[in-house]
């Protein structure tokens, strides 16, 4: 009943000199309230999956579902909608825009997906003490550092109050210290209507959350659940 | 019995015209090649924008956005100059000829007591129009192209 995203045979190829075969005809079910990990060697396919739940990439073929609807990934505008409101997005790289300050990387999310201005503001706000941050509101991303920017994208993913955080090795590029800041704090945003689904090579990260999975030969292994 | 002279001018004019509509092609593959370049140097950031919701319908009306204002006050500066020049073109060429030493345009030879000028509104007005008709149009390509763009090569690669 809390399926909340389903994964029906979904397969993805890459089209270069060779054809490779990233993903083999997954399917699997992700359950709201849960956290799941990730984990597998580099190239196995990580990314990519998380890419295409966040719809940004599309399958080769299968199908995605999420809340029981058919995701159509020729209807990009919906798409995109569907990404603004219920899916946060948190990469192991600072994708922050160079430009603005963290305050604007934060409630741009929130405007994107149609929010005033005050509003987006106010979450801004709220999400920048959340993540430990209010003095830091005016400093642009070359002024924080790699912890900072990170909690500036966890509070970017969340302004929406996403049902589904998707992080793609959040704390890939973090000292051991920070990343146990990185992680307690995107744990601590589990509730039973999200998810929490985060691609690791950390062992120690993985085993803290409720289900851990592995990519193998293009295909989704549960270790334990 | 001026019809040769009145025949010349007239070619001068044909002339000037599609010289000064070669200037605005130029400068309208200028704006294109401006604009690329931007759209070139904000593919992070647009792969960024797309990642988190933003429709692509947003990211053609930023870059159509920064086109049009790209044209619309290149139009402004351009008029502002021309009709500075127009109205100052005798006081310029009696400086010129003074700092250079030089007779500029001299009366004998183009029996010209002063550098004629007439600022005409309407023409003013239909080479804005054109002018920005023209900027807004090119600025629809790279516009597309940023919308057009995949977010994981860029986030990937760049």
């Amino acid at each position: 009943m809390n399926n909340f995203i389903q994964l029906s045979n979904i397969s993805k190829s890459f089209d270069n000199s060779k054809k490779i075969r990233v993903l083999k005809k997954i399917s699997y079910k992700f359950k709201k309230g849960m956290i799941y990990s990730l984990m597998g060697p580099s190239g196995s396919g990580k990314s990519t999956l998380l890419n295409l739940i966040s719809l940004i990439d599309r399958p080769t073929s299968g199908s995605i579902y999420i809340e029981n609807k058919l995701i159509n990934f020729n209807n990009s505008n919906d798409n995109d909608i569907l990404r603004a409101n219920k899916i946060g997005i948190i990469y192991q790289q600072d994708n922050l825009l160079p430009d603005f300050t963290s305050l604007e990387n934060i409630y741009l999310a929130s405007l994107a997906a149609g929010n005033t201005k005050e509003i987006s503001l106010n979450k801004a706000h709220i999400l920048l003490k959340k993540v430990g941050l209010t003095n830091r509101s005016e400093h642009y991303p070359s002024q924080l550092s790699g912890g900072e920017k990170q909690r500036v994208s966890i509070a970017r993913a969340l302004i929406n109050d996403p049902q589904i955080i998707l992080a793609d090795e959040p704390t890939g590029s973090l000292d051991l210290e920070t990343a146990k800041g990185i992680f307690d704090i995107l744990k601590k945003q589990i509730n039973s209507n999200r998810i929490i689904v985060f691609a690791t090579h950390n062992r120690f990260f993985a085993n803290k959350s409720d289900c851990m999975l592995e990519m193998v030969n293009g295909n989704i292994k549960t270790i334990n659940a | 019995m001026n019809s040769s002279l009145f025949s010349a001018l007239k070619v001068e004019r044909n002339v000037m015209f599609i010289i000064l509509s070669l200037i605005i092609i130029v400068a309208a593959f200028n704006i294109i090649s401006g604009l690329t370049i931007l759209v070139k140097n904000k593919t992070r950031d647009i792969a960024i924008l797309k990642s988190i919701g933003v429709l692509n319908k947003s990211i053609i009306k930023i870059f159509f956005l920064i086109g049009i204002i790209i044209g619309t006050s290149a139009t402004i500066f351009g008029i502002i100059l021309g009709v500075t020049f127009s109205m100052y073109v005798e006081n310029l060429r009696q400086f010129l000829s003074s700092v250079f030493n030089i007779s500029l345009f001299p009366e004998e030879i183009y029996f010209l007591s002063t550098m004629p000028s007439e600022i005409n509104p309407s023409s003013i007005f239909i080479i804005s129009l054109c002018s920005i008709i023209v900027t807004t149009i090119v600025s629809i390509f790279p516009a597309l192209k940023a919308a057009k763009l995949d977010p994981i090569k860029a986030l990937k690669y760049e």
